[in-house]
């Protein structure tokens, strides 16, 4: 009997032992959906001139709620904004043995990027590492609380004494660029991939969100699935996501099925056909 | 409970290993059935109020907060995530502020800062630097395998989503538990304790196991205006209390 969604609290040891679970039944991507869906986004995507589409499960759930999307101005590097492209090769330097604990992992990281952008002072004005070069000390030590706090968290998620399988150390989120429109891409965020040791080349992923579980968490997983296999199409579908909300001690698992799968590329590419349908308006007016 | 005014704060939170409770599985789960069903009783039939409380609210009521309290309020905890991870400070407000002005949550509240008329920023300067003061005396750098975790929200919804308990933790120790309880809570206030310190951080230890399973071995608030650390090692009866004054805040809430 295929598995459904399941809400379980969201204590370690019952997401690593979710994270353990190989899926009953292996499958894999269908190449034919992966061209349908980059053939049919690539012909409703909007203009390459109006700039780079990042999608991912907040912008596509934002999109087709019909919610207007934060227009914030420019990027510009903030301690939160840090808190997972330093927090995450700290937590998995920890995860792994490398690193005894967190702290010491995070320092080395910053002082990793201190050094780059010292020993390349051409490195691009907008770089982290160039950021994090003239902050202040106090911004710095913002900079550490932030990824410390993160990944304290990853690493408290999960009970390593429960988890029957080996954590990939790779920290980035899947992204995937559409061929023929490569100007938009969809990205998964997730924080963990948790490699099955029964089925080989299964994983399972752990995203961790913030605020408390809501009505469209299922559809934020079915994406980071989605775009997980999109990326390594030669690999198993992950047999399954679970998102951890912490704030309300919540998690929820989706076993991942071709059936996800094709919905989650259905909500992609309606919400590329409503961004274009906005763009259009916007400019008609 | 313990009100103390003592040196390094963080290491008398931690207490005695051999004080701390064994984890009871079942008791968040229980303490989960309890409020809903009272929270049921309370409601009736209406279906359509939402409520949402803080420890702070359930304790003292809703009341206005000036943008000086809040301004305050924010530079000094910004002033104790750097005294926990050892920073060296020499100009409180200018460090707090550059944390401050970095985080576009914070955008209007440092706005407001800025525009204050200059006797009044001084003022505020003055009173950051008296706070950090404390927090100096008071709080050591806390070592990375206690797993020290900044600004924590907690957000539980109950009785089918009609109330909504929420809490900001501003620091949380130590890693999850597995028989012995092994995560504390720190709140650092910038005003003086009250009457109400014991019950708020009953409620705050009821959040905490309602959030994660798991009981924290204890909870503590830490008054930046004072020194003094209240203390709180948090037994079943804590939590039972906790139930009740969630209850009565509620029911508060709903007939006034």
């Amino acid at each position: 009997m295929a598995e459904r969604p399941l809400v379980i609290a969201a204590s370690p040891s019952a997401i690593s032992r979710v994270l353990s679970g190989a899926s009953h039944s292996v499958a894999h991507l269908d190449p034919g959906l992966r061209r349908a869906l980059a053939t049919r986004v690539a012909g409703v995507a909007p203009a390459r001139s109006l700039g780079f589409i990042r999608l991912d499960g907040y912008v596509i759930t934002k999109v087709l709620n019909g919610s207007a999307l934060r227009t914030d101005g420019p990027f510009h590097w903030t301690p939160r904004a840090t808190r997972r492209i330093i927090g995450g090769p700290a937590a998995q330097l920890v995860l792994s043995g490398v690193s005894p604990e967190p702290l010491s992992a995070v320092r080395g990281e910053i002082s990793r990027l201190l050094n780059q952008a010292e020993s390349r002072q051409e490195l691009r004005s907008g770089s982290l590492a160039r950021w994090l070069y003239e902050a202040p000390e106090s911004l710095r030590v913002a900079v550490t609380a932030e990824a410390l706090t993160y990944a304290s968290e990853v690493i408290a998620s999960v009970d390593l004494g429960l988890l029957d399988g080996t954590i990939d150390p790779s920290v980035n989120d899947p992204q995937w660029a559409v061929p023929g429109a490569p100007w938009i891409s969809l990205r998964g965020r997730r924080d963990l991939d948790v490699v099955s040791a029964l089925v080989p080349g299964q994983r399972s992923i752990l995203a961790l969100r913030t605020g408390t579980l809501g009505l469209w968490a299922a559809r934020d997983l079915g994406i980071v699935a989605l775009s997980a296999a999109l990326c390594r199409p030669d690999q198993p579908l992950p047999a399954r996501i679970v998102g951890l909300w912490g704030a309300s001690g919540r998690a929820l698992v989706l076993p991942v099925t071709p059936a996800i799968i094709k919905q989650a590329a259905r909500e992609v590419l309606s919400c590329v056909e409503a961004l274009n349908h906005r763009i259009s308006r916007a400019e008609a007016a | 409970m313990s009100i103390a005014t003592t040196i390094d704060a963080v290491t008398l939170l931690r207490g005695k290993g051999h004080r701390r409770p064994h984890v009871d599985r079942a008791l968040c789960g229980g303490l989960r059935a309890w409020l809903n069903d009272e929270y049921f009783a309370l409601f009736g039939n209406d279906t359509i109020t939402r409520i949402s409380r803080s420890p702070w609210t359930l304790t003292h009521g809703q009341g206005p907060s000036s943008t000086l309290s809040l301004a305050r309020s924010a530079l000094v905890m910004a002033l104790c995530t750097q005294r926990l991870l050892g920073a060296t400070i020499t100009h409180p407000m200018d460090d707090a502020l550059s944390v401050l002005e970095s985080d576009v949550t914070q955008t209007p509240l440092t706005y407001e800062i800025h525009n204050l008329e200059p006797e009044r920023f001084s003022l505020l300067a003055a009173e950051v630097a008296a706070h950090d003061e404390v927090l100096a005396q008071q709080l050591r750098s806390v070592p990375g395998a206690w797993l020290p975790r900044f600004h924590l929200r907690t957000s539980l919804a109950l009785h089918g989503e009609q109330v909504s308990l929420t809490a900001m933790t501003d620091v949380m120790f130590g890693p999850p538990p597995k028989e012995i309880a092994s995560v504390a809570l720190l709140d650092i206030t910038t005003t003086t304790h009250d009457d109400h310190i014991t019950n708020e951080l009953r409620i705050r230890a009821l959040l905490e196991t309602l959030r994660s399973g798991v009981q924290p071995f204890a909870v503590a608030s830490l008054s930046s205006a004072t020194g003094s650390l209240a203390l709180l090692e948090v037994q079943e009866a804590d939590l039972v209390e906790g139930v009740h004054l969630c209850v009565a805040g509620i029911k508060a809430a709903l007939h006034g």
